[in-house]
């Protein structure tokens, strides 16, 4: 092979080890993370195991009856049954030992909200955490707060058409932590099933694959101050350039699922 | 209503900001801080503002207002504890209250409401001790280190509620540990006591009575006037409403992440009802064909409530952001990366091998 083969050869080999590490993500919120904790990607809805999946952010930490924990995520993140309905963690990964599996969804919710026909149904389902521990611990770090992980302390109420909620904040592994110190109104949409509540884009900023990410607010209820969820981001309207975030609320959903927050 | 209501605004003069306030809005003012509406309309007694939005960018319709709602903020102080909290409550919106209560114990923590009447913070803790049967106290801190150690449970009176016909009157019960990175945002999360109200009469009352109660100190919190409150079976209506014109209009789009042209239905159960239609026929609707359609869903709903919203936006909808690919696409590129690497590497390798 002549000179400028090899040199071609040689950009190759450099140019391929560029995409390489570019491939690997900054530690994090898209790392394989063990605990994992709200805000964390996810990979599931795969079709099959060599066809890419839907990716989304884990949202509200839980415990079901059984003692077993998990994170609230949404639910057209997930399949009920069949390979979609394993979870991986950040993503499905062929060349690791266990292929990133990090457990399964219990998914009795709805893909879509607005034309499911049982208004009862939630766009969130529950994600049974396998082969990791779970933390209730907020990567404050990610917001303005440096440094610290703190716990949620409990559940927003969601019996009103309209919520006050002091420093808003979500997390979600495409934008990180977004949100805002100010006082922000969450409005009630009724237009889709469960209990979707909305805020102006511009107070809680969100991309594709925040999906399940968790909405709190630092506030202090009962109390006791600290991170409190309000729900899962699960969309926005209107379509094509949302103006706003549509939050499945945390309370509406833990008490479908049977579920209860991890809190403490 | 507008008389009291400028009653209750002279009573609270902005000063100042001190760390703790009584913060007073009312959800009408939405309609005063929003962009003119291109048209006022009764339709059957009910007035309603429409806005007919060009594009969504730098809008001001009352939906994208709703934090711009003017707060009145008058300077306040918390009480020294909870329990002069509670005597100060229940003086001045007491006796019959809903406690919520928190049970610390060796089998975990258990919340409940108990209807009890009171006049005072200690007639209070008694009239739960007779429900619940064991030690109550009114910190949440106390309670638990009286249930540790194997001692038993014990409950912790952690806020009440008052239920008028047209008020409520949550407290909420001060916090005795809170995280030293919070505590120079105290004021802004915490709030001893909510008033929420279509009365704003009979909250200029109750928040006399606070203040005669704490000795004429004005106290922490919030209240928030709301126009009307629409019932869950009147929210009903206007959702079949919805859906009915929907069909009428033909606006509704499906897409595999979402659905474009429905009309939304925003923030009605306390008001103002914030009603969003998308274009009719696609295309931007003059003033006149703007208010049939808003007539065309009032006499579906058979509800209107003053003030009632209607927003035309050039597009509605709902989409999903869960994220189909990941950038770079991680699955191929892990099965060609290495064998790709392999394949230079072995070609680079004969390659010198035949130039020796």
């Amino acid at each position: 092979m002549p000179d400028p083969q090899i040199r071609a050869g040689k950009l190759i080999i450099v140019v391929v080890a560029i995409i390489a590490v570019a491939t690997i993500v900054i530690a994090g919120l898209t790392d394989r993370e063990n605990p994992v904790y709200p805000g964390v990607m996810i990979e599931s809805k795969k079709p099959l195991w060599f066809i890419g999946g839907t990716y989304c952010s884990a949202g509200v930490p839980i415990i079901t009856t059984a003692g077993k924990p998990g994170l609230l995520t949404a639910s057209h993140c997930t399949d009920p049954s069949g390979f979609g309905n394993q979870v991986f963690q950040p993503w499905y990964d062929f060349w690791t030992g266990d292929k990133n599996y990090a457990g399964y969804s219990v998914d009795w919710g709805t893909d879509d909200p607005y034309f499911e026909v049982d208004r009862r149904k939630p766009d969130a389902a529950v994600w049974i955490v396998e082969n990791r521990g779970v933390s209730n611990r907020v990567p404050l770090g990610y917001c303005w707060r440096t440094g610290t992980r703190d716990p949620v302390m409990g559940i927003v109420s969601d019996d009103r058409s309209s919520i006050e909620l002091p420093n808003l904040r979500k997390v979600g592994y495409a934008t990180g932590c977004t949100g805002t110190a100010q006082s922000v109104r969450l409005l009630y949409d009724e237009r889709f099933s469960g209990r979707i509540y909305a805020v102006e884009i511009s107070k809680l900023p969100v991309k594709e694959g925040d999906s399940g990410g968790l909405v709190f607010s630092i506030t202090c209820v009962n109390g006791v101050c600290g991170i409190y969820a309000v729900g899962i981001v699960v969309g926005g309207f209107p379509k094509g350039s949302p103006t706003h975030v549509a939050i499945q609320s945390a309370g509406y959903a833990l008490s479908y699922y049977g579920v209860r927050a991890y809190v403490g | 209503m507008l008389g009291r209501l400028v009653v209750l605004v002279l009573l609270l003069i902005p000063v100042a900001s001190y760390a703790y306030m009584l913060k007073v809005e009312n959800l009408t003012a939405v309609l005063d801080v929003a962009a003119e509406p291109d048209l006022v309309t009764e339709i059957d007694g009910c007035r309603v503002y429409i806005y007919i939005l060009r594009d969504l960018n730098n809008a001001s319709t009352p939906l994208f207002r709703i934090d711009e709602v003017p707060v009145i903020k008058r300077p306040a102080a918390l009480p020294g504890g909870n329990e002069e909290l509670f005597d100060i409550v229940l003086k001045a919106v007491g006796p019959d209250v809903v406690a919520s209560i928190v049970v610390t114990g060796p089998g975990g923590e258990e919340r409940l409401e108990i209807s009890v009447s009171a006049r005072n913070s200690t007639e209070l803790k008694e009239r739960i001790r007779e429900v619940v049967g064991i030690p109550v106290f009114l910190d949440r801190e106390v309670a638990e280190k009286s249930s540790s150690n194997g001692r038993g449970k014990a409950a912790a009176v952690v806020g009440l509620y008052v239920q008028f016909r047209d008020t409520t009157v949550f407290v909420n019960s001060m916090p005795s540990r809170v995280p030293e990175h919070l505590r120079d945002i105290l004021p802004e999360i915490y709030t001893p006591v909510e008033i929420r109200s279509t009365n704003a009469t009979r909250v200029q009352q109750i928040l006399s009575r606070l203040e005669e109660a704490a000795g004429g100190r004005t106290l922490a919190g919030r209240v928030v006037l709301f126009p009307y409150v629409i019932s869950e079976e009147e929210q009903e209506r206007l959702r079949n409403a919805a859906i009915a014109l929907e069909r009428e209009l033909g606006t509704v789009r499906t897409y595999p992440d979402g659905v474009e042209g429905i009309i939304h239905i925003i923030g009605c159960g306390e008001g103002p009802c914030i009603l969003v239609f998308p274009y009719p026929n696609g295309t931007m609707p003059d003033v006149k064909t703007a208010e049939r359609v808003v007539r065309r869903f009032v006499e579906l709903a058979g509800v209107c409530k003053t003030p009632m919203v209607a927003e035309f936006w050039p597009r509605t909808g709902f989409e999903k952001i869960a994220s189909k690919q990941q950038l770079p696409p991680l699955e191929p590129l892990h099965v060609i990366i290495l064998p790709a690497l392999l394949v230079v590497t072995a070609l680079i390798i004969a390659a010198k091998r035949k130039r020796k």
